[in-house]
């Protein structure tokens, strides 16, 4: 394989591993919480897809369409019923969210079965040859996508109410709450975007990855690396980072082997971690008293 | 913890004794066959999973931690038993240790980058290095024989032969009951103590130098070295380890166990072993299910049994009792109850026997004057994004003076406290105490040179009782790091610790039984029993802030006296106030801040007549900062 070759078929995964890790982010600047099975949302939002198509039969664009409508209630209920009930109560909103993920992955896989299933591409099936790699138009149509994606929410998060809003629940959620900001609502809405998100991100790696029961453990896992490692409170980190951790994935296979891959990836992120503690791009967070 | 004080030392004692008679038995007759080949198996099972339940409670049931590849350290401890008996011919008994130490080392580095930012960080690292270390058993074919797994692990031998099923399966057990005994001493220890308050009070436990990050680092290492020795107990078990028993599902399965039996109980970690090795048995034909029913289970337990199975039962055991008799509290060995009843004695020479409130010899420097400053900041500058909350204050402290920082709203008071005992970092500026230099030091370093603080917002251990909030002051200088785990000189440190809290709630005149949940106390009493615990850290310099606040006239009456009686003791205090009066009646000296910025210093006399300081309070207008300005802050 070729660098330009690791380059392209990683920024396409490392893409994925932003979104998803965009969505730990999103939840994480509101309320101090995350789904920690943000990866099985990732799942939900293919595999509900590929139902859609196979199943129901509808068009593409509209099974596309459909799948994310159904992660918008589904991140409301993740929010009203794993987090919320234990968002002031230590780690147990972790449990809930990792409970939820094992029940929605293994009764996803009782349904749905062991089987992994294709999924048809956005645009065009057939390789393109660029620099001497061989890459599918999918693969390119990610990474546009996540900056799509990302620039879209931080023109939100900046310039609109809602995303001051937002800002403002995450910087002090009691002082947003007496100036009349809805607090809860406002972290309602976080979880229905990393929902969304998610979903998205799911539908669009499913063509390349393919769908089964099982897709989201390992994503929703890489994606709340480059979390970490981009900084959870940085967009752009979190963007990069992603990026770079799909490259070198690429790279540590072609080089050393499938086997060393996720070893070396996860150990370089605690090294990272241990260096820059904020993550790479992160500021240190102020801690209050 | 009132599980715990039935078991008491006798407990302890007990739980060694029968372990040793177990471990007697089992090499005494190794092939003794009193238990079913599969009885046995279930018990060892069961035994091996109490012990890593034991260790993941540690984190999940005491702390605020969680570990979701527990499966990982499990499988560090399997692995190196197997190698070293199956490869090398080891003793399995030998490689119990080496299999702990083995584990605690991987806690430890995991954790150490891990737990040094707020956040669930050491959560989702735990994940990963539970899928990197079995992807390492799969990978690493000559060392760990791939998918095939190790065979042919020799079981311990007694008399020439090994251990049969029966005697194995009591030596597991024997492990069991000894790591259920130490768990419930470690978090019983001023150690697990000190964990505990690390986890719930983190800001109010560093202004009394408990080191979180150590505490935290040390609990998970712990944790992670039972689940080691529980993995080579296992590589017995079936003398065959493979990659398959080591995978997500295991670790959560441990978790499972954990929070069904009962998050912080005794016996949650047997109870939810015994679910864990029997429940699948019940349900054969679900193995397809596990996890389904683990992930059920889970949110069953955290939304209908937030305790667990073990806190059902204590609900059930509590409701038979309450038709015999009234629950009596558990005894406090209270040796002065009386002198935290009646009023104190105003005795600033006091001292000797107990571990003394003040350090020696620092009542002694309490002249003013020569002798150099106790706290020295200069251009102290602290900027939040573009907005500077200080601007080059300087800010003196005399030995033996009550200093008193007035200013209105936003002056930047509690920023320059945060700033004294190493909460807030600063953007330029020097701090010394005592001659030294202790800007960057860490809150908790702060505080062992002998800084102690109250918080404007009250920040005590709401469940747990006065005695051991005001304790808490004193664990790190009696000993709360590891030390504390070791059983006589921890159980020494514990009672000096309760000594010097019966000392300081006798001084500071608490009316009430020190055994009241702090959280049930009114405010005003909440402020005392953190002024107590402040106390109880033997500070050289105290930071009140706004100590007054929520306080009735009398109860504000009082309080001044005490700051006196401090300073008596040769204590120095800083002290906020919004109370303007309640300072200028206090404070020997008078620090004026406004908009960040030093306005005046001086005796109470010169600032209450300060231009300035009148202008800063009322508008350009001018007047009396006395009682207009309190009504003015209050307004």
């Amino acid at each position: 394989m070729s660098i330009t070759q690791w380059i392209l078929s990683g920024a396409a995964l490392g893409a994925i591993y932003s979104l998803v890790a965009f969505g730990y982010a999103i939840t994480w600047t509101t309320s101090r919480t995350m789904n920690f099975s943000q990866g099985q949302a990732v799942m939900l939002g293919a595999v509900l897809a590929w139902a859609a198509l196979a199943v129901l039969r509808l068009p593409l664009p509209l099974a596309i369409l459909g799948a994310v409508a159904v992660m918008v209630p589904f991140g409301l209920l993740v929010e009203r019923f794993a987090v919320r009930p234990f968002r002031r109560t230590g780690p147990t909103w972790l449990i809930s969210t990792v409970a939820l993920g094992i029940l929605l992955e293994n009764a996803v896989l009782a349904l749905f079965g062991k089987d992994v299933q294709p999924f048809p591409a956005l645009v065009g099936e057939r390789p393109l040859q660029l620099l001497g790699a061989g890459v599918y138009p999918q693969e390119l149509l990610i990474p546009v996508a996540a900056v799509a994606l990302l620039g879209g929410f931080e023109l939100l998060r900046q310039r609109t109410m809602v995303g001051r809003q937002m800002r403002a629940v995450a910087y002090d959620e009691t002082t947003a709450t007496l100036m009349g900001i809805p607090a809860e609502r406002m972290v309602a809405l976080g979880y229905v975007l990393a929902s969304v998100i998610a979903a998205v991100g799911g539908v669009i790696v499913a063509p390349v990855t393919f769908v089964s029961a099982t897709m989201g453990t390992v994503i929703g896992l890489k994606g709340f690396v480059v979390a970490i490692v981009g900084g959870l409170e940085s967009g752009w980190g979190i963007l990069l980072v992603g990026l770079l951790y799909g490259v070198l994935e690429q790279a540590v296979s072609a080089t050393i082997g499938t086997g060393a891959r996720d070893a070396v990836g996860f150990g370089l992120a605690i090294l990272v971690l241990a260096l820059r503690p904020s993550g790479l791009l992160g500021r240190a967070t102020l801690r209050r008293v | 913890m009132r599980a715990v004080t039935w078991l008491g030392r006798a407990g302890y004692l007990g739980a060694v004794a029968a372990a040793g008679v177990l471990l007697a038995t089992a090499l005494a007759v190794p092939n003794a066959r009193w238990l079913s080949g599969y009885l046995a198996y279930l018990l060892m099972l069961a035994a091996v999973y109490t012990i890593i339940a034991v260790g993941l409670d540690l984190l999940v049931g005491h702390g605020d931690q969680i570990s979701l590849g527990h499966a990982g350290f499990y499988a560090l401890g399997a692995y190196t038993a197997a190698i070293l008996v199956a490869r090398l011919g080891w003793s399995l008994w030998l490689t119990l240790p080496l299999a702990l130490a083995v584990a605690a080392l991987a806690g430890a580095l995991l954790a150490l980058p891990t737990l040094r930012l707020e956040g669930p960080y050491l959560a989702m690292a735990t994940i990963a290095f539970g899928l990197v270390v079995q992807n390492v058993l799969i990978e690493w074919l000559p060392l760990t024989g791939g998918h095939n797994g190790i065979a042919g692990i020799a079981r311990p031998v007694a008399g020439g032969r090994p251990l049969g099923d029966t005697a194995y399966g009591l030596v597991a057990v024997g492990a069991a009951l000894l790591a259920l005994a130490f768990g419930a001493w470690a978090v019983r220890s001023l150690w697990g103590r000190s964990y505990r308050a690390v986890c719930r009070a983190p800001t109010a436990s560093a202004a009394v130098g408990l080191d979180g990050y150590r505490l935290r680092v040390g609990a998970f290492a712990l944790s992670a070295a039972l689940a080691g020795l529980a993995g080579a107990l296992y590589a017995g078990v079936n003398s065959f380890v493979s990659p398959d028993s080591f995978g997500f599902d295991t670790s959560i399965s441990f978790l499972t166990a954990v929070i069904l039996g009962g998050r912080g109980t005794l016996l949650g970690p047997v109870l939810g072993a015994a679910a864990l090795v029997f429940l699948p048995d019940l349900l054969a034909g679900l193995a397809e299910y596990r996890l389904l029913l683990f992930g059920a289970l889970l949110l069953f337990c955290i939304y209908f049994l937030p305790r667990g199975i073990a806190g059902l039962l204590r609900a059930l055991a509590a409701r038979l009792a309450r038709g015999r008799s009234a629950p009596g509290l558990a005894p406090v060995a209270v040796s002065s109850t009386t002198a935290v009843t009646s009023p104190p004695a105003d005795d600033g020479a006091r001292g000797g026997a107990q571990p003394p409130v003040a350090p020696a010899g620092a009542s002694t420097s309490a002249a003013m004057g020569d002798a150099p400053p106790l706290l020295e900041g200069r251009d102290l500058t602290v900027a939040f994004g573009g907005f500077l909350a200080l601007r080059g204050v300087d800010f003196v402290v005399q030995r033996g003076t009550v200093h008193g920082l007035i200013g209105p709203n936003g002056a930047g008071k509690t920023t320059l406290l945060n700033v004294l005992g190493g909460f807030q970092p600063v953007v330029r500026g020097r701090l010394r105490f005592d001659g030294r230099d202790i800007l960057g030091l860490p809150p908790h370093a702060v505080a062992r040179l002998g800084v102690a603080r109250t918080f404007q917002h009250i920040d005590l251990l709401r469940e747990e009782s006065v005695l051991t909030n005001v304790e808490s002051g004193a664990w790190q200088r009696c000993g709360g790091g590891a030390r504390g785990l070791l059983p006589l000189v921890g159980a020494r440190a514990a009672r000096q610790a309760r000594a010097v809290a019966l000392d300081c709630l006798a001084f500071v005149g608490l009316p009430v039984d020190p055994r009241t949940p702090a959280g049930a106390l009114p405010p005003g009493q909440q402020r005392l029993v953190e002024l107590a615990r402040a106390l109880a850290t033997a500070p050289r310099l105290l930071l009140l802030d706004e100590p007054a606040a929520g306080l009735t006239p009398a109860e504000v009456e009082r309080l001044a006296e005490l700051v006196r009686r401090i300073r008596a003791r040769g204590i120095t205090i800083v002290l906020i106030e919004h109370h303007v009066d309640f300072v200028l009646t206090c404070a020997d000296r008078v620090t004026v801040l406004d908009y960040g910025e030093w306005i005046a210093e001086g005796s109470p006399e010169q600032v209450r007549r300060d231009p300035r300081v009148i202008a800063a309070y009322l508008g350009e207008s001018g007047g009396e900062p006395g009682g207009a300005a309190v009504a003015a802050e209050h307004a």
